[in-house]
């Protein structure tokens, strides 16, 4: 009788935990003629933007796309990386080297993870990272409260709309560079909050 | 007579006790007192004689390789100062050939940046690159992390250490990084005559007179570099840009890193393409081998340097000082 009253205890807290809770989800808008293999990205969150957040590997095609956060509360997310992580030693977790999401070469996380095929373009594969200034590839972004008042907030990436960048940067980068920074500015713009 | 054994007994004890904290103490202790301050943090990640002794072995096994016949010391063997002799750019797996020369492991806590093109910015992170290139070791974090979890002895030795017999990717090269960041030299004769507790000759005293006024600004005492990089008019190779590779700024092509001149008479050959075999090629080089109107020469090198026979003798015999026996032959580096 007792180990029951302790199940539904459990459930009940967890349930009420539930509710205090904001599902933050992302989401692909991808062209049809476009065969995503890879789309990673880190983004950390954190309650303002002069703390160390705490990282996420979101991984669309093969891995978790969404993450919890305190519901009805304004929050700040990071996408990329922050430099002081990037010259810091080994951490686990999301940041771990082991998930393929680091540059031994040249010191520094790969802050964005995009490869695919289509018929009508050619392969894409761009690894975009760095943390020098200016050549950035991390941003904050602030959510604010009224946003996260439902059981879920949904961060929509508009695909077709990145890949037309691949006009003008080519189809492979691999480096943290001028275009690596602009390509990284261009995810940014086609974030949006469905 | 019984308690005279009691006090040989005792006395015996302290012994060993004292001659094992020497060993704990004796990496900080090499450490002269008028040296900068190390890049890595002594105070908040110190040095444990457990965790250096992991790095030790880790250093010195081919497991960490994909097919387990190279291991870091391999390329960077300590009879040598940690570099690999005879070979101007080194071997990896199957002798596949890389494109750099192995650079010497000195005194890497004072050292900002790795490599010839300074890539890589933490030393912690810097095996990973070795590791996973495919003309060294070959092999990815997810193989070794499978060998090292798998041995019958590396778990119970990093439970010991970090208290976790699973092997992360933290915990291992926290565990190497305990053995590079000891590799510190600083007994040479050079070392010695600074402390007044020897003297040099004639001839090394001559050859430190034209160290510092034609090397220094490079290759400043005490740790004779500058960490960071420069031309010094090997000729252009244009299938290796140097510190361009990293920075993509063109003003950084064809620079390289300065490296210490500590030990340097055992790490031959000598440039970051191993193009010289002999210090003396090395002095003749700067000496008379320059193209000195290469624009990106650099500037300290522009003038001719004019050293007659003799004055080439004098700096090879100071550069000779810069051997630290007591470190090329420290038992507790060997595996």
């Amino acid at each position: 009788m007792k180990q029951i009253l302790y199940i539904v205890f459990i459930l009940w807290l967890g349930s009420v935990c539930a509710q205090n809770q904001t599902e933050v989800i992302f989401r692909l808008k991808t062209p049809d003629n476009f065969t995503l293999e890879t789309f990673k990205f880190y983004v950390g969150v954190a309650e303002d933007s002069t703390k160390v957040p705490e990282y996420h590997l979101i991984d669309l095609i093969d891995g978790d796309s969404s993450f919890m956060v305190k519901k009805g509360r304004s929050f700040y997310l990071l996408y990329g990386t922050d430099s002081l992580s990037n010259v810091s030693g080994a951490f686990e977790g999301a940041l771990d080297p082991i998930n393929g999401m680091y540059w031994t070469w040249n010191t520094g996380f790969i802050n964005l993870k995009i490869e695919g095929n289509s018929s009508s373009r050619n392969k894409i594969e761009w690894h975009i990272g760095g943390y020098r200034q200016p050549w950035t590839t991390s941003k904050w972004i602030k959510y604010a409260a009224e946003q996260l008042q439902g059981k879920k907030l949904v961060i929509e990436i508009d695909v077709n709309r990145l890949l037309d960048q691949s006009e003008v940067y080519g189809t492979t980068a691999m480096r943290p560079t001028q275009e690596a920074h602009e390509i990284f500015q261009s995810f940014i713009a086609c974030l949006s909050v469905k | 007579m019984l308690s005279r054994l009691i006090l040989i007994f005792f006395g015996f004890t302290l012994c060993i006790v004292a001659v094992q904290w020497d060993e704990d103490e004796v990496l900080l202790a090499s450490i002269p007192d008028n040296w900068p301050d190390p890049v890595y943090d002594f105070q908040s990640h110190p040095i444990s004689k457990k965790g250096f002794e992991l790095g030790r072995k880790l250093f010195h096994d081919p497991g960490l390789s994909l097919d387990s016949t190279i291991s870091c010391a391999s390329c960077h063997s300590q009879f040598n100062a940690f570099t690999h002799v005879d070979h101007p750019v080194s071997h990896g797996i199957q002798d596949r050939i890389g494109k750099r020369n192995s650079p010497v492991l000195i005194n890497l806590a004072w050292s900002r940046n790795f490599h010839w093109d300074g890539g890589v910015v933490n030393l912690q992170m810097q095996p990973l690159n070795p590791i996973m290139n495919p003309v060294e070791m070959d092999n990815t974090i997810e193989n070794v992390l499978a060998y090292l979890n798998a041995h019958p002895e590396y778990p119970s030795l990093f439970y010991q250490i970090y208290g976790d017999s699973t092997i992360t990717t933290k915990s291992f090269l926290s565990a190497l990084e305990q053995f590079t960041v000891s590799l510190i030299s600083s007994n040479s004769k050079y070392d010695q005559f600074i402390k007044g507790d020897v003297k040099f000759t004639k001839q090394e005293k001559n050859g430190l007179k034209l160290f510092r006024k034609h090397c220094s600004t490079c290759h400043p005492e005490p740790l004779f570099t500058t960490n960071s990089f420069a031309n010094n008019g090997i000729p252009k190779d244009t299938s290796d840009l140097g510190r361009y590779g990293i920075t993509m700024q063109i003003e950084d092509s064809y620079l390289f890193k300065i490296p210490t001149l500590r030990n340097i008479a055992y790490s031959f050959p000598y440039m970051h393409n191993g193009s010289f075999k002999r210090l003396q090629d090395v002095i003749e080089h700067y000496n008379s081998g320059i193209d000195r109107g290469d624009e990106r020469l650099s500037p300290v090198l522009r003038n001719e340097m004019n050293l007659s026979d003799m004055e080439k003798k004098d700096l090879l015999a100071f550069l000779n000082t810069l051997t630290d026996k007591s470190f090329m032959f420290n038992r507790s580096f060997m595996e």
